[in-house]
């Protein structure tokens, strides 16, 4: 899931300064999750900017703001009540924002950091694990990735530095290398290690990314 | 070695500065003849930085060698693409300190163009962030502005396009790169001197040096692919077609002659010219026509014919298109490469008369 964290709301003002009426568009999906950009937020937002002196015609929610093809059919059906709209305020990701912008020929603002692809621990509690890197090398027998849980992305740690099995960089954190080795020693798989891997391949993350499917 | 100093050339007098392309390697050879042999005829030799995301020997590295070694100023480039902020910094710190004190500031290609597509780009930075880092330096202060132990003073320079289909985007851009601490600009190939005036006009106006880029087309083959591929550079209809119409072998020599006229005209117009040879520094010669006094010729001629022909041989064999082509650069009769061809024991492959293979 794509985590999220809330703008201050100085600096959404400071975006909304130039205009009047603001619709705010929420996401049903990861921001919702997040609780960012789920109903309870949008509502929460909109009383805030009415509070400020705007208009809010309507508030919205969609399960997907990244999805171009749900999004149109929302801006469709709600033609209405967005009628007068200046600009909309999007408590989605950062693909949310942009997908809203392609679709709403009005001013798009972001209501929220887009922080990375995370794992829910529980609720409010959530970390990356995955750093979608294009190139993965989870096998079975250790499935911890080291790119993303190690903060120098070793391929070939550990670094030397974990002190306890506590990582040098991030105290908290044990050493990714560390569990690494515990888990492949727990499943008799630790020859593995003996094998030096290749560095990262950074030729199969390019930026921008992009997978077209043909369906047949 | 004393050493004329770009900087004090810049403005006083029309300059000519030459690219090289580092070894692939630590071969020297080649760097230092090309480099010893535009002594005296240019201003500075500038020392890419991997271009094209391609492996080259460091460029502050060879750069601080010409300058010691053959006595000639260099500017090395430096691009955003292998180096952090904090690696940035110092490599610059470095640099300054073994003496060498031009830098031209650039963002880089993406190492996926390139021969090692699994590298990361780096790009902490874009260009105008080099140029305020490179600045900051010479202000004696890092990226945070904590004072430094010692600064620097180097003499900066940023990339332009003076034939950018947007003059107003690349003109805003231009003083963009002034704000950041630019002192003056080498550009993108320009083929037309009208195709510059414009921009060169502002840029004057601004008393910015601006020296433009050349850029010789050695083939057709390298007309087509400028023309098609390249991004950023503009062969206007009436260079292309009086190099389309020339025969292959007189290319090279026909934009020799178009360089000649661009600088001529360019004289007065702009600070001076960027000769980028693409591998064949004696190019640079022939434009500039400083060969030699006749006398001169022979001895130094026919050892540098050798040398020609074993570089461009592959083992004990050579091709037949790449013997006709060293005579041509060489200016000597066919036959007399032949001879030496013969007397190196490489034998000939792929005639082009067919004949044999």
């Amino acid at each position: 899931m794509i985590i999220t964290r809330s703008k201050a709301l100085e600096s959404i003002e400071r975006s909304l300064a130039p205009h009047r009426k603001v619709s705010v568009i929420g996401c049903g999906l990861c921001a919702a999750t997040c609780e960012t950009g789920g109903e309870k937020e949008v509502r929460q937002i909109a009383r805030l900017l009415g509070e400020k002196g705007k208009q809010v015609p309507a508030e919205l929610m969609v399960d997907g703001v990244c999805h171009k093809r749900l999004l149109e059919l929302l801006a469709r059906r709600e033609k209405g009540r967005l009628d007068g709209t200046e600009a909309i305020l999007i408590l989605a990701c950062g693909s949310g924002v942009q997908t809203a912008a392609e679709v709403f020929d009005l001013p798009v603002i972001a209501g929220l950091d887009t922080l990375f692809l995370g794992q829910i621990r529980r609720h409010g509690d959530f970390r990356e694990v995955c750093s979608l890197c294009g190139d993965c090398i989870l096998d079975g027998d250790a499935s911890i990735c080291p790119i993303t849980r190690c903060p120098k992305s070793l391929v070939n740690g550990p670094c030397g530095g974990a002190e306890e099995g506590a990582c040098e960089v991030i105290r908290e954190n044990r050493c990714a290398w560390i569990e690494i080795y515990e888990e492949r020693s727990r499943r008799g798989s630790l020859d593995a290690l003996k094998e030096i891997r290749s560095p990262r391949d950074h030729s199969r993350h390019t930026r921008p990314g992009r997978v077209k499917t043909s369906r047949s | 070695m004393s050493v004329d100093r770009f900087r004090d050339l810049l403005g006083k007098q029309f300059v000519v500065t030459v690219e090289l392309d580092p070894p692939r390697g630590t071969d020297l050879t080649r760097a230092l003849r090309e480099s010893g042999a535009l002594r005296g005829h240019v201003a500075a030799v500038n020392i890419a930085d991997s271009p094209m995301a391609n492996l080259r020997m460091s460029p502050i590295a060879l750069a601080c060698l010409i300058r010691d070694q053959v006595g000639i100023d260099t500017i090395f480039h430096l691009t955003c693409r292998d180096r952090s902020l904090l690696g940035l910094q110092s490599e610059l710190l470095g640099a300054w300190a073994m003496g060498v004190e031009n830098l031209l500031a650039l963002t880089g290609d993406p190492p996926e163009r390139g021969d090692h597509s699994r590298s990361s780009g780096v790009f902490d930075l874009d260009a105008i962030g080099l140029l305020k880092l490179a600045s900051g330096l010479n202000r004696g202060e890092d990226a945070n502005g904590r004072e430094l132990k010692g600064g620097s003073d180097f003499f900066i320079g940023a990339a332009a396009n003076p034939t950018a289909g947007d003059l107003g985007v690349e003109l805003s851009k231009l003083r963009a790169k002034i704000s950041a601490g630019a002192h003056f600009s080498q550009t993108q190939p320009v083929y037309r001197a009208r195709d510059a005036a414009a921009f060169l006009e502002e840029a004057a106006a601004m008393e910015f040096p601006v020296i433009v880029g050349l850029l010789p087309i050695k083939s057709h083959k390298m007309l087509h692919y400028l023309d098609e591929n390249v991004p950023g550079i503009r062969i206007p209809p009436e260079v292309r077609d009086r190099l389309a119409g020339t025969p292959a072998e007189m290319v090279r020599q026909e934009s020799v002659l178009i360089s000649r006229e661009l600088i001529e005209e360019l004289r007065g117009m702009a600070a001076g010219v960027h000769i980028m040879p693409v591998g064949e520094a004696s190019l640079v010669g022939d434009i500039l026509e400083t060969g030699g006094a006749p006398g001169e010729k022979g001895a130094a001629g026919s050892k540098s014919l050798e040398e020609a022909v074993r570089e461009s041989a592959s083992g004990s064999r050579i091709s037949c298109r790449a013997a006709f082509r060293i005579a041509m650069e060489q200016d000597v009769p066919v036959q007399e490469v032949g001879r030496i061809i013969e007397e190196l024991k490489i034998k000939i492959k792929g005639c082009q008369l067919g004949c044999f293979r």
